[in-house]
């Protein structure tokens, strides 16, 4: 995520050994970093464009990745965060590559989550956690749990059925809010969270109740953190039913 | 640009330099511009991209909220429906 900091030893190989190196990073000045590992280095960029759909970018995006890859070169998709966490292109590109019979693999990289644990002291593994992109959790029924961490991202888009959109209306963030609220009170405090990409920048951690997601400053990185706002609510059944094998087992 | 890249990727993998005065010497002793020694210990990023003349407005939505063969499937479930809505209608 933070240039120079997360980038793995094998990835940047990858990078200076490759023979052609697409970026579609969240900052020009990473880019400017990759181009110091590779002299032939090409941005993904060029391919997004307000008012367009972002899908046609993606197939844009893997179709010049693989029109090289076709030719016989060794191609690098070099991602901002994890490749493979909340992002299509990267995935599509690998499966596409493979049903073509080349190789192709994806490196790990460290994620806006992976951050956000660190920043903000959380454990996913304390009370569980779930993560949605903030569209689908509106355009499909989905369960919530509000006895796990809940983590939303892309919201600064949240609501577009378009895909063309680079924000949306605070109209959109209400029926957000409205859902959420169904299963969090308005008051609940939730986390509007923005990594460090620049190793000179400040992390955003910023708390807000929920019914203030509507009017905040949101940006394309904004992620959004929900705490748990109840307790776990002990299954009896099942423990009961584990006490059971565990004297059955002991005897 | 190279030593001033060189330096943020050093800023971001040395443990030392997360300290302010370690930081502060080596950013003073960087063979870079003065204005750009003065950004980065102002942490102000929004003036190193201009000064690097770089575009701000970098798009970084990598996922789309549907998978576009769910659409599509979407979209056939839909004409099936509407043909079977037809078919209902001539039929009486």
């Amino acid at each position: 995520m933070t240039l120079g900091a997360h980038i793995c030893p094998i990835a940047k190989s990858h990078i200076q050994e490759a023979d052609v190196v697409f970026s579609g990073v969240s900052n020009g000045i990473v880019e400017l970093w990759i181009q110091e590992m590779h002299n032939d280095v090409r941005s993904l960029q060029k391919y997004y464009s307000e008012g367009k759909s972002r899908n046609i970018s993606y197939r844009e995006m893997i179709e010049a990745m693989l029109t090289e890859v076709r030719v016989g070169k060794k191609v690098v998709g070099a991602f901002y965060g994890h490749p493979g966490v909340f992002a299509y292109a990267p995935h599509k590109s690998i499966e596409l590559a493979l049903a073509e019979g080349f190789s192709a693999k994806m490196i790990p990289g460290i994620s806006a989550e992976d951050c956000l644990i660190a920043d903000l002291g959380i454990d996913p593994g304390q009370y569980g956690c779930s993560q949605y992109e903030a569209s689908q959790l509106l355009f499909y029924q989905r369960q919530l749990d509000p006895s796990a961490y809940l983590i939303l991202w892309q919201v600064g888009i949240v609501g577009d059925k378009t895909m063309a959109k680079f924000s949306t209306h605070g109209a959109y963030r209400q029926v957000l809010v409205d859902l959420l609220s169904e299963s969090y009170p308005l008051n609940h405090q939730v986390i509007l969270y923005e990594a460090a990409v620049l190793p000179i920048e400040a992390t955003r951690i910023e708390r807000i109740m929920l019914s203030e997601f509507v009017e905040a400053k949101i940006t394309q990185h904004t992620t959004m953190v929900i705490p748990p706002c109840r307790e776990m609510i002990k299954n009896e059944k099942i423990l009961a039913r584990l006490s059971e094998i565990e004297r059955y087992l002991n005897e | 640009m190279s030593n001033i890249i060189q330096l943020l990727e050093r800023i971001g993998q040395d443990a030392s330099l997360q300290d302010t005065a370690n930081l502060t010497e080596a950013v003073n002793i960087a063979a870079i511009p003065s204005d750009i020694k003065k950004s980065i210990l102002e942490q102000n990023s929004s003036s190193l991209e201009r000064q690097l003349d770089i575009c701000p407005d970098i798009v970084a939505f990598l996922l789309p909220a549907e998978n576009e063969d769910d659409k599509e499937q979407e979209n056939e479930d839909d004409k099936e429906s509407d043909q079977e809505a037809i078919r209902s209608i001539i039929n009486g």
